[in-house]
């Protein structure tokens, strides 16, 4: 029985803090536009004030923000949550940190606890989006994308930069973020340091039949610290910039609330470490992107009253990870532009359980499209990338090679009247198992076949409206994904001994509606208002005569929803914020049992930046999150916290 | 406020489900079976479902329906003695008592050693005592007139089935949590003492364990669930010694007649049977009894001697809500009864 929860908590720590090199690109004055990581159309992005004014305790918080997506969240200050877009499991998701794909292989998904949002100045991402040429292949093959970036890498002229803030909350709540940068035309460095910490224990509601049962959450404290500095020189026509990045990790582990019995002692402590070099040249019509990375997450998990082992259970995990690759293109005339990259990660596992497999992986990429301005207003974009894997395990069998070709193909339409826009792609991605899935002892399957997905999207967006003082958006997708050979684990020997398996197919059928309005009502009031819809009908079409065919897949939500306010006076405001999120199933089979109900949540946020002279400034905010103090879950059994604070300082200079 | 409250109001009631009906079951409960369904891991969904055989309808949530709260996360084992039923429920780690006529709740033990659950696997009785295996490596002696544990009695590792002979409580030490290291014992505990007075090397993985109407013992080894395959020996309970190693694959057991059915389950093919295996004669009687056409996946087999007819659980893929699958004492199939998650052991009433 642990075995299996020992496999679902193993999350490594992600690696997180580079940054993309489109942002230079853009500012060493290129002479066409590539394709900026974001598409400053405000849809599916959110900018430093309004992450600032959200208060998220994480990237999840922020992230779930965007349409189309599902967070699955575990609870709690660092507790594991992950995001999966339309329909798509979280391992179909790349989380993008600064130019750089975070990789896991060990488990395949990244921890979006873990990523503090105190550094971040941009998010954005989801299924719909343009091909984005300079990131790694890695990322742009994945079935959705997340792009984060932060602070510590940008170039800029303002010369000396410092941020510091400090922040106290609810559950003993305590943390802070320092930034020293100097940037100017040429040079780049940044240092910077955060400390987290929390004793996680809060009130809980936990309907049991007839009862109400009320308790404490307990063994979920959390400790982060995170420190770096980066390095980066630009010269007329390229950028260089490296840097060293080590985040550590120590929580608890509160599992589940079991009905009574809701004890637990878990721990899990974790670390990482990257170092990364990145290169970019751009010169008349050529642009080149070199990079490489070096990732080390060690995980070490307990649980003293492990019943299988005398003195507990006490499992160590070392994932390294050496990405490297370059991206680049052509413009061959004014309607054509080709671009490429390569790329080779190679992931290494070794556990300190002898009887577990070391397996390595080399996953090699190789991609070509071309950007192509037809006639009659037509834009078309086509990319082909190729996908070769290797495998070994030095202790006994390892999965067996495998080769993909996947297609990218859009058309889009120009902009002409009333900013109108039409945009039709498919895609194809797929996933490959994770180490976890492959070797975990007992349950692992080196049989298994890499996790299919092929997406048709439609769109049609408003671009901003202005008129006067009022600016308006909107933006509508409608989706069909079909994800095959899903890996999923099940029970295959009794309900102690899981196995992981090939058998599902889901065919997901989605709607996403973004609305988003602003009115300056004077030179000092601003109110703005910004809503969302997504609909996600995923069905599990695996097989027609199981009382599961075209039932709604396990925990995603048919319907979530955000609605936000916000109104601004010169440097204050308030923002009221709401995520709706329609009920689930916690099985594939959708019958009252396995029913996890609904939930609004609603926060609200106030916020004062006062602007001293010489540049400096103070930001103060206040929040309140779960404001109606509604008890909800997004797994069944985890119970997030009631309502809770947050009151944050920070001063900045420049 | 108002709009968003309402639009969340749709959205709670935006999926429809099949909710099971409640079926009214008179006092006290006769002429049907109480269903253990284990349900998942963490998911806090064991439940019962009562069967009525006057009329074939199912009653799911039955235990819910009369408690008024859940019985907790996989239940492993369900037993009656006098007046009383037992459950035990191993990852909440108690044994919920009811009334067995009106199944109303009388105590429910809290098996918790300190802060660590001993997590409770299997019941048996004897002589105004349950008795029952730990998964911490015990067998906790409970008096079934104070229901208070008034022993704690060490074994081997995570102890799974037990059965009583000649004087003795044998205990299947399966050490079924360490993988890379699973015991092979089964402990010989002696009930005017407590103590345990041998234990005898059986096989890798001991699970289920029964003994037959001349007092000899039999376990289920369960292997490795890969090259050592599953099966059954035998201990003689005067001299507890093995006295034969059997060398067909078996999975589980249950009475029959004096005799017992066995089941066989192919975790690659994923392939079942049941048979018979004649205690007299030491053989098995016949390999494939039952024609398993109505089942997806074979999670135990159940005799009833009241009605004379055998019950095979089927837990579908473990996932879904599961059947119990009814066949005359030949082994013809009568009809199938929808239930809950996982079901596993029955419990009859005339």
């Amino acid at each position: 029985m642990r075995i299996i929860f020992v496999f679902f908590i193993f999350i490594a720590a992600p690696s997180f803090g580079q940054k993309p090199a489109i942002q230079e690109l853009q500012e060493i004055n290129i002479s066409y536009s590539l394709d900026s990581i974001s598409s400053k159309k405000k849809w599916e992005e959110m900018e430093t004030s309004e992450i600032e004014a959200l208060q998220a305790e994480d990237a999840a918080d922020l992230i779930q923000k965007l349409t189309g997506t599902s967070i699955k969240s575990y609870g709690g200050l660092g507790g594991l949550k992950t995001v999966s877009s339309r329909g798509l499991g979280a391992k179909h998701s790349a989380i993008i940190a600064d130019g750089f794909n975070i990789q896991n292989t060990q488990n395949g998904q990244i921890n979006l606890g873990q990523i503090h949002t105190d550094n971040i100045t941009h998010i954005s991402g989801g299924s719909a989006r343009k091909p984005m040429l300079m990131l790694p292949v890695s990322a742009q093959v994945s079935g959705s994308i997340f792009l984060v970036e932060t602070f510590e890498n940008y170039f800029g002229n303002a010369g000396l930069q410092y941020r510091t803030l400090g922040k106290l909350g609810s559950f003993n709540q305590k943390g802070t973020y320092s930034a020293l940068k100097f940037t100017n035309k040429k040079i780049l460095l940044c240092a910077h340091g955060s400390f987290r910490n929390a004793d996680g224990t809060y009130p809980y509601t936990i309907p049991n039949g007839d009862l109400t049962i009320n308790g404490i959450r307990q063994n979920n404290d959390y400790q982060d610290n995170s420190f770096g500095a980066t390095i980066g020189f630009k010269g007329r026509n390229s950028i260089v910039r490296m840097g060293y990045l080590q985040k550590n990790f120590n929580q608890g582990l509160p599992g589940a609330i079991i009905f009574y019995n809701t004890f637990s002692d878990e721990r899990m402590t974790s670390g990482e470490q990257n170092i990364f070099v990145d290169y970019v040249l751009k010169k008349n019509k050529y642009f080149f992107r070199g990079f490489l990375k070096l990732n080390k997450n060690e995980l070490l998990y307990k649980d003293p009253d492990y019943l299988g082992q005398i003195g507990g259970l006490q499992v160590r995990y070392e994932n390294k990870t050496l990405q490297i690759g370059t991206s680049g293109g052509v413009e061959l005339s004014e309607n054509l532009k080709i671009h490429f990259g390569l790329e080779q990660v190679t992931s290494e596992l070794n556990v300190s359980d002898s009887s577990f497999a070391r397996p390595r992986r080399i996953h090699n990429y190789g991609l070509i499209g071309l950007t192509f301005n037809l006639k009659h207003q037509l834009h078309l974009k086509a990319q082909l990338a190729a996908q070769y894997i290797t495998e070994e395990n030095t202790v006994a069998g390892g999965a067996g090679e495998q080769f993909r070709l996947n297609p990218f193909i859009e058309l889009t339409t120009k902009e002409f009247k009333h900013n109108l826009k039409h945009s039709l792609w498919y895609r194809s991605s797929f996933r490959m198992p994770t180490f976890n899935e492959l070797y975990y002892k007992n349950i692992g399957n080196i049989n298994l076949e890499p996790e299919e997905a092929h997406q048709i999207n439609y769109t049609w967006s408003l671009l901003p409206i202005q008129k006067n003082n009022f600016e308006m958006y909107l933006r509508n997708n409608l989706y069909i994904n079909l994800v095959e050979n899903k890996i999923v684990a099940i029970p295959t020997q009794n309900l102690f001994v899981w196995s992981i398996q090939n058998i599902d197919k889901a065919r997901v059928y989605g709607l996403d509606i973004k609305t988003g309005m602003e009115w300056k009502l004077s030179a000092d009031w601003k109110a703005a208002m910004s809503a969302s819809y997504s609909l996600q009908k995923a069905l599990d079409i695996t097989d027609r005569s199981a009382p599961t065919f075209r039932h709604q897949i396990a925990y995603i939500p048919l319907h979530t929803s955000n609605i936000d306010l916000s109104m601004n006076y010169r440097g204050a405001g308030i923002r009221f914020s709401n995520h709706l999120v329609s009920s689930r199933y916690c099985l594939n089979e959708n019958i009252a049992n396995n029913k996890v109900d609904g939930f609004l949540i609603s926060s609200i946020s106030a916020f004062y930046n006062l602007k001293l002279p010489n540049h400096h400034s103070i930001n103060m905010r206040f929040t309140v999150k779960n404001l109606l103090d509604n008890s909800y879950a997004y797994m069944r059994s985890y119970v997030m916290p009631g309502r809770n604070y947050l009151i944050v300082m920070k001063y900045a200079f420049n | 406020m108002r709009s968003i409250k309402i639009l969340f109001v749709l959205f709670l009631f935006a999926a429809c489900d099949k909710v099971d009906p409640i079926v009214p079951t008179s006092n006290p409960l006769s002429n049907g079976a109480i269903v253990l369904c284990e349900g998942l891991f963490q998911q806090n969904n064991t439940q019962l479902s009562f069967i009525r055989f006057s009329d074939a309808q199912v009653e799911n949530n039955f235990f819910l329906n009369r408690v008024g709260r859940q019985l907790g996360d996989t239940g492993n084992d369900i037993k009656r003695y006098g007046s009383k039923i037992y459950i035990l429920v191993n990852v909440s780690s108690t044994i919920e008592i009811v009334d067995a006529n009106d199944f109303s709740s009388i105590k429910q033990i809290n098996m918790m050693n300190g802060t660590s659950a001993k997590q409770p696997r299997a019941i048996v009785f004897h002589e105004g005592a349950a008795f029952v295996t730990c998964f911490d490596g015990y067998v906790d002696r409970i008096d079934t007139a104070t229901l208070n544990i008034t022993e704690r009695i060490p074994v081997g590792a995570n102890p799974e089935g037990l059965a009583i002979a000649n004087g003795k409580l044998y205990v299947a030490n399966s050490g079924g949590l360490n993988s890379s290291s699973m015991d092979s014992t089964v402990s010989v505990i002696d009930l005017s003492t407590l103590e345990e007075i041998d234990r005898v090397t059986v096989g890798l993985n001991p699970g289920g364990i029964k003994s037959d109407v001349n007092g000899a013992i039999y376990v289920i080894t369960r292997g490795n669930y890969g090259s050592i395959p599953s099966r059954m020996v035998r201990i003689e309970s005067q001299t507890d010694q093995v006295s034969e190693e059997f060398d067909f694959d078996i999975s589980s057991f249950s009475e029959f007649n004096g005799h017992f059915l066995f089941t066989k389950h192919n975790f690659s093919s994923g392939e079942s049977s049941v048979g018979i295996f004649n205690t007299t004669t030491q053989t098995v009687q016949e390999e494939a009894f039952i024609s398993l056409n109505q089942v997806q996946t074979l999670y135990g087999v159940t005799y009833n001697p009241i009605n004379n007819k055998i019950y095979l659980s089927d837990a579908m893929n473990y996932t879904n809500t599961g059947y119990i699958h009814e066949y005359s004492s030949s082994g013809l199939f009568i009809q199938s009864f929808h239930v809950g998650l996982n079901p596993s052991k029955l419990l009859f009433y005339e």
